[in-house]
C-alpha cells in the first residue's frame, strides 16, 4: 500500500542494497550491547521477526537455533531484532527453552526506537507499522549487504532456503562461479561466460567441462 | 556478551575471560579461540570488562588489570 493510497502510513523507509555497506549501528542485545563491527571476520545473518511471544516467530526461532551450528561451520552467525524489549526478549527465549526445550543461541536485538529497523527498512508499514517483517539480511565478513529476504508476517521463513544461499554464496566467493536454480551443494556450478571469442573456443574444448553452448557450461567442484 | 550485570557483578563469562588473559596479553581472535567462543561475543565482553578496568587494550592486544586480577 503506498502513501498516497494510504496518507496515514509514514513513508517506508529505504533499505541498504546487495553490495552495499551493512549500515553500523550499537544496539541493546540479550547478549549485552553488541556493534555490528564485533561481528567483522564472520558472515552474519541479521533478521527480524514481528513480534516476540507469537506462534510463527517461536517456530522461526526455534528453526534458526536448529541451523544455528551448521552455519557455525559456515563461519556465519545469527542475530535476530525486534520492537520489543530485552526484558521481553529474556523472558521469551526463556519460555522458548522451558516450553520446546530448544535454547536459543545467538542474541537478539531490543531494537524500541527502531532505531536499526530504520536503517534496513524493516517495517513496513503497508503491512504493519509498529512490527518489523520477516526480513533477512545476509552480510559476509567485509561487512558488505550479500543478500536480502524479505518474508511477510503469515509466513514462516524457510531455514533450508538460508542455509542454501550462504553456502552458495561462499562457493561462489571461493571458486569463482555462480550456481544453478535450486543448487545444493555437490551439484555442478556454472562458469562465468568467457569473455572473448578466443575464450569461448577455448571453453568450449575443455575437458571436464559440460557445456550447452559457449556461454553456458557447468562443471563439478 | 553482557558479562557484567548493571549492579556490577562480574558473571560466569566474563570470569573464564579474564582468566584467559592471566598468562599473556592477547588480540580479541586469539582469545576467542581461547576460550571458544565466537569473537563477537569477545569483542562485545571486553568492551565491558575495558570499562571496568578490568582489561586494558594496547596495540590490539588485550591484557588483564591489576583490578581485573583482584576479580578473578
Amino acid at each position: 500500500m503506498d502513501p498516497v493510497a494510504n496518507p496515514q502510513a509514514p513513508a517506508a523507509t529505504s533499505l541498504p542494497r546487495i553490495g552495499d555497506p551493512a549500515p553500523q549501528f550499537t544496539a541493546d542485545t540479550t547478549f549485552g550491547t553488541l556493534k555490528l563491527e564485533d561481528f567483522r571476520g564472520s558472515w552474519l545473518i541479521l533478521f527480524s521477526h514481528p513480534a516476540d511471544f507469537t506462534p510463527v516467530c517461536t517456530t522461526e526461532f526455534i528453526a534458526f537455533a536448529e541451523i544455528h551450528p551448521q552455519l557455525r561451520e559456515l563461519n556465519c552467525e545469527l542475530m535476530g531484532l525486534s520492537v520489543d524489549s530485552v526484558y521481553s526478549h529474556i523472558a521469551w527465549v526463556r519460555n522458548i527453552q522451558e516450553k520446546m526445550g530448544v535454547e536459543i543461541t545467538f542474541p537478539v536485538i531490543a531494537d524500541l526506537n527502531k532505531e536499526v529497523a530504520t536503517l534496513y527498512g524493516m517495517i513496513n508499514p503497508g503491512e504493519s507499522k509498529t512490527e518489523t517483517s520477516r526480513a533477512v539480511f545476509i552480510i559476509d565478513g567485509e561487512q558488505v549487504v550479500r543478500a536480502i529476504i524479505y518474508y511477510p508476517l503469515t509466513t514462516g521463513r524457510n531455514m533450508d532456503e538460508i542455509l542454501r544461499v550462504v553456502k552458495a554464496m561462499q562457493t561462489s566467493d571461493e571458486h569463482t562461479v555462480a550456481t544453478p536454480a535450486n543448487w545444493e551443494p555437490g551439484k555442478k556450478v556454472i562458469m562465468p561466460p568467457p569473455k572473448s571469442a578466443e575464450a569461448a573456443e577455448l571453453r568450449v574444448s575443455e575437458e571436464d567441462v559440460e557445456c550447452t553452448d559457449w556461454y553456458f557450461c557447468k562443471k563439478d567442484l | 556478551m553482557a558479562c557484567i550485570d548493571r549492579d556490577g557483578t562480574l558473571l560466569p563469562s566474563g570470569v573464564v575471560l579474564l582468566k584467559g588473559l592471566v598468562e599473556q596479553p592477547m588480540p580479541p581472535e586469539d582469545i576467542a579461540k581461547h576460550v571458544g567462543e565466537p569473537i563477537f561475543k569477545v569483542r562485545g565482553s571486553l568492551r565491558e570488562l575495558a570499562a571496568e578496568g578490568l582489561v586494558e587494550e594496547d596495540g590490539g592486544l588485550y591484557k588483564i588489570t591489576e583490578l581485573g586480577r583482584g576479580m578473578i
